[in-house]
């Protein structure tokens, strides 16, 4: 409770975002580095919404949100697209890679858009971990649904994030491929020493992470 | 990967789109180029060689036919006129300079230009060897003439009627190179001069010799009447007769039966010596025109030139002398700039539909280039949503969708550029040997460089609204609406 707060990953305090003039609310959040939650709930509950305003995409009306101790809400708009390329990892349901660049090409261009120099063998090295140095050259079109999502979380993983969003990370996988991505992603977030923070309605995903925090429907 | 690597596989992940653009383009920007470099080589070529000459006097007939046949050398000549008359006119106090010409010959299909000095001195131009023409029978040769037709200092070579050098040879009567120009970058380059004394002593020697005995069986036999009755021959006709020359393109080279057409225009000249075959008498008749050369006019009765350049003292003359030559003569006078102007005038008409035509080209390529970027940009925005969740910049998106857009632009400009001139090269090849106007693909104008700059501006412009909206884009909504 009484932890450093660079020391956590995530830290949301009293947020609470005007959607269409219906506000929401969301219960105060802390991420330690390492950490794991799923944050579950019918869709229109914002848990998108959510994931949005820690990633600093949308500007909360009100409360704090701390990404590796600095603040996300009131900066700049480039100051927050600095935040997000250096301190957030994210992996997406659908979009997930460029699609006329290949897999490694993928991964090199999200470091020059973080603000990294392209780091070749680092992209290749992630590769290979995630068992893809042999679909490196690829386009997403000759990958499966399954290795696409492993290229996506390689990329969230290359710029050592302290805090990883999934949005519905396993939703449109099928059992095996949607266990072999939960795991991986636990898995990975651990070796990373990152926070990790999934946002699903996915049921499978249940009782799998450290915490869990169920939002209720936001009533109109 | 950069930014620019990024818009470069985009590009190359939809090729066939990418072709069309780059393609409308670079057909746009190459019609404007051949345009550009036409029009700038043809007008600089056309406005060096009538440098320095107000007003030409020649034969009755079409005033631009006078102009080309007498300013470029590039049509065959509206007639002759007498000597004495065009000198009347050159002594005008109105008139600062005159310098004759009479044509008619060629050699190796360069043409043979009887005139005085005063007329290489018109261009500017220097011996690059030898001397100037002296006595009869000396030529002094231009650049381009020497090059092309082998001639140097002191050979010799033979002249042979009319302009497209496949007359009848007055082997007789041998020119010898005592000169060659510098080059000049004019009219002269592709000439051969001489003194008039030689073109008049050429054609009343060969008149003189008159021998038909290896007329064989060329077709027009008809001439040969004309032959005897050639001082009835008016301008007109000589000017049929010279056109009907250039269609004998498959005679023989020692036929002479031609030779007469030329003495129509010589006629007078060439009755003083009729049957008459004597070399002193002709050496007579070529110190009798040096002394004319030298503007002497005093003799000038019974000889014939084609044309007299004229330069006036004043421009004030303009005003007053054509139409009084025109109206008080039986000559005619046209002045070069004048008819340089009617001439690129309608040459104008062609090119501004050319230009509208190269207009219509680059907006359609423009609005092409602003519907393939938007298309792309309805089709990325996911993808442009995923750039932006990975730390890139609302200013990346919008530089990535430009780079695109410019790299489309100076694909398609080079290229069009490089159609352009080899275009415009080819062209000049194609007609080196006829027109000697001068044309090359090797040349890069300043205009090209603002037209490219412009093009480049265009595309940016068409490129401009979708990179904008990628800026403007709701990255939120984007990806929600794709989850």
């Amino acid at each position: 409770m009484d932890e450093h707060p660079d020391a956590l990953a995530l830290r949301v305090e009293g947020l609470q975002h005007a959607h269409d003039n219906t506000p929401i609310h969301w219960p105060d959040l802390r991420l330690a580095r390492g950490s794991s939650c799923a944050i579950v709930g019918p869709s229109g509950s914002g848990k998108s919404t959510l994931m949005h305003l820690v990633a600093g995409l949308l500007t909360p009306s009100q409360g704090r949100i701390h990404v590796a101790g600095q603040r996300m809400d009131n900066s700049t708009q480039r100051a927050r697209d600095r935040l997000r390329g250096r301190c957030i990892g994210m992996v997406l349901q659908q979009l997930r890679l460029v699609r006329s660049l290949s897999a490694l090409d993928n991964l090199l261009l999200a470091q020059r858009l973080a603000g990294r120099r392209p780091d070749p063998d680092a992209a290749a090295a992630a590769l290979d971990t995630l068992g893809l140095a042999h679909r490196a050259n690829h386009r997403p079109a000759a990958l499966s649904q399954g290795e696409a999502q492993r290229v996506a979380i390689a990329r969230a993983l290359l710029g050592e994030p302290a805090l990883i969003l999934a949005d519905e990370p396993t939703s449109a996988l099928d059992d095996r491929n949607a266990g072999q991505v939960l795991d991986l992603l636990l898995g990975q977030a651990k070796a990373h020493n990152a926070a990790l923070l999934v946002v699903t309605h996915d049921a499978r995903i249940r009782g799998r992470l450290e915490q869990e925090i169920q939002l209720a429907a936001v009533t109109q | 990967m950069t930014l620019t690597g990024l818009a470069w596989a985009n590009l190359r992940n939809t090729p066939l789109s990418s072709a069309l653009n780059v393609g409308l383009l670079a057909l746009g920007t190459a019609t404007i180029v051949v345009l550009l470099l036409l029009s700038h080589q043809i007008g600089q070529t056309l406005t060096r060689d009538a440098r320095g000459i107000d007003l030409v006097l020649g034969a009755k007939g079409s005033p631009v036919q006078l102009v080309l046949s007498t300013v470029y050398h590039a049509d065959i000549p509206t007639g002759n006129i007498p000597l004495a008359e065009a000198q009347r006119w050159a002594d005008d106090r109105r008139i600062a300079k005159a310098v004759p010409l009479s044509l008619g010959d060629s050699a190796r299909g360069f043409r043979i230009v009887g005139t005085t000095r005063d007329y290489p001195a018109l261009y500017d131009a220097t011996l690059a060897d030898g001397q100037w023409w002296d006595a009869a029978y000396e030529a002094v040769v231009g650049a381009r003439a020497a090059r092309e037709a082998g001639l140097s200092l002191g050979d010799t070579f033979t002249g042979a009627h009319g302009l497209s050098g496949l007359g009848d040879v007055h082997a007789e009567t041998p020119y010898r190179v005592v000169g060659v120009m510098a080059p000049t970058g004019a009219v002269v380059d592709r000439l051969i001069l001489t003194s008039l004394d030689s073109v008049w002593a050429v054609h009343g020697e060969g008149h003189a010799h008159g021998d038909h005995e290896d007329h064989d069986d060329h077709e027009d036999h008809e001439d040969h009447g004309a032959h005897e009755g050639h001082a009835a021959h008016d301008e007109d006709g000589d000017h049929h007769t010279d056109d009907g020359h250039e269609d004998h393109g498959d005679h023989d080279e020692h036929g002479h039966h031609d030779e007469h057409d030329e003495h129509d225009e010589h006629d007078e000249h060439g009755e003083d010596h009729d049957g008459t075959a004597d070399p002193a008498d002709q050496s007579e008749q070529a110190a009798h025109g040096s002394k004319q050369a030298d503007g002497a006019s005093h003799d000038a009765a019974g000889r014939e030139i084609t044309a007299m350049l004229m330069q006036y003292a004043s421009p004030i003359s303009a005003a007053s002398m054509p139409r009084q030559i025109n109206a008080e003569s039986g000559l005619q006078a046209a002045a070069p700039a004048f008819e340089l102007a009617r001439l690129l005038q309608l040459i104008g008409l062609g090119m501004d539909g050319l230009r509208i035509f190269a207009l219509i080209l680059i907006v359609s390529a423009a609005f092409s280039v602003f519907g393939a970027l938007y298309g792309a940009l309805q089709a990325r925005r996911g993808e442009l949503a995923v750039m932006r969740c990975l730390g890139a910049t609302r200013r990346d998106l919008m530089v990535s969708l430009l780079i695109e857009g410019l790299l489309l632009g100076v694909a398609g400009v080079l290229l069009g550029l490089l159609i352009g001139h080899v275009t415009v090269e080819l062209i000049g090849q194609a007609l080196a040997s006829s027109r000697g106007l001068g044309l090359t693909g090797a040349v890069l104008l300043t205009d090209e460089v603002w037209l490219a700059a412009g093009l480049l501006g265009v595309v940016l412009l068409a490129a401009a609204l979708p990179a904008w909206q990628a800026y403007r884009t709701d990255v939120s909504r984007d990806l929600a609406s794709h989850a």
